[in-house]
């Protein structure tokens, strides 16, 4: 046994956690190293000086404490589950996910801003903006005709135009090829749709 | 199954008894565990109350896949290294002798104030120790707890463990040599002096 393994096994041996032959090697190497039994002598001395840090008892009113405390955890609302818990237990690591989730937000609402900035609108929202003045009530009449003709529009999809309620550019538009469009704003199932024109 | 385990399992059950048998058996250990990795007395009643109160609210979802007493010492050193974090600056700020204060009066015999200077350099020494040698000098020195045990507490390896105890007894070594002169060459699991 060489000094780096005695040494190595100090603990072990104090402890007489080492199995018999390797106590046996500790042990003879002990008698034939000086600076080994100097080691082991400071090592019992300092395991000995420890012991100096005694134990304390706890206080007599330890437990009506506690009680108290306990007590009033139970009282606490507190959620069973969910991410509320952890995020207490963890706020860095919750802070770190909220940032990252704030910081991949703020480069989604970026990038799909970018995309419809890129992106053609839609020529029935440009008409709309741009060419409310030429829709009048005459093409409700006429939208209603022409779903009540057996096309694909359903009659009770179209609202009674009311111009204060639903400005008649919000429910007709004209898209860039001349194609008349109808938003049914307002009804829960909003349906749009297209229609040619020349068809009417 | 163990005793703790099924003391958990009666707690699971409604039983609240059950959790102050817990407490009653491990209260002692926890309070010493903090006492000597803090150095402070005073606070460690309040911490070992909080590692409790942390115990209360966790243990319906303890599974048992680790010892409970695995697990509580975890959950108590965790809350030791927490504090420490906190304290680290006031502590960095504070003056030896403000230090000195914190520790308690000894209940030592009259005219043992040698014996008493060296029990507060112990204390001084052990909370000078980096937090994770302090912790496994602490498991191994005064919990007495087998190496694996301790692996399991603090989630390290075996050569970790030894390399940091190592360490950590050479650095109080050093700080405790002052007190060393005197002192005769220890009894108990040494070779007997004869033999030498």
């Amino acid at each position: 046994m060489n000094c780096s393994v005695f040494k190595t096994m100090m603990p072990d041996y104090e402890t007489e956690s080492l199995p018999g032959t390797t106590r046996l090697k500790w042990e003879e190497h002990l008698k034939s190293c000086a600076g080994c039994r100097l080691e082991w002598e400071e090592w019992m001395k300092t395991a000995r000086l420890l012991d100096l840090h005694e134990e304390i008892e706890p206080e007599a009113d330890f437990m009506p404490r506690l009680y108290v405390k306990l007590a009033m955890e139970d009282r606490k609302p507190r959620p069973e589950s969910g991410v509320l818990p952890w995020f207490l237990a963890f706020p860095k690591a919750g802070m770190a996910i909220a940032g990252l989730l704030l910081v991949l937000g703020i480069t989604w609402f970026a990038w799909s801003g970018l995309l419809q900035h890129n992106t053609p609108v839609p020529a029935v929202t440009q008409a709309a903006v741009s060419a409310p003045a030429a829709i009048s009530e005459k093409h409700v009449a006429d939208l209603k005709n022409f779903a009540g003709a057996g096309n694909n529009l359903l009659p009770e999809k179209i609202p009674a135009y009311n111009a204060e309620e639903t400005p008649l550019e919000k429910v007709f538009a004209y898209d860039e090829f001349g194609n008349i469009g109808i938003d049914l704003v307002g009804e829960k199932d909003i349906a749009q749709l297209i229609l040619d024109e020349n068809r009417r | 199954m163990d005793d703790d385990a099924l003391t958990i399992d009666r707690f699971k059950n409604g039983e609240r008894r059950a959790f102050d048998d817990l407490v009653i058996k491990y209260r002692k250990s926890v309070l010493n565990l903090i006492y000597r990795f803090t150095g402070r007395q005073d606070e460690a009643e309040d911490m070992a109350q909080e590692v409790f109160i942390r115990l209360y609210r966790s243990l319906k979802d303890f599974r048992g896949e680790s010892s409970f007493f695995t697990y509580l010492y975890r959950v108590t050193l965790n809350l030791c290294f927490q504090e420490r974090k906190k304290r680290a600056k006031a502590e960095s700020r504070m003056s030896p002798e403000e230090d000195l204060e914190k520790i308690p009066s000894a209940a030592t015999p009259h005219g043992e104030a040698e014996t008493r200077e060296a029990r507060e350099t112990v204390i001084k020494a052990v909370r000078g120790l980096p937090p994770d040698q302090r912790a496994v000098v602490i498991l191994f020195r005064y919990h007495g707890l087998p190496y694996r045990e301790i692996c399991d507490i603090l989630k390290i390896g075996m050569g970790t463990l030894k390399s940091r105890l190592h360490r950590a007894h050479a650095s109080l070594k050093e700080k405790l040599r002052p007190y060393m002169e005197d002192m005769e060459i220890p009894t108990g699991t040494e070779v007997d002096a004869d033999e030498l």
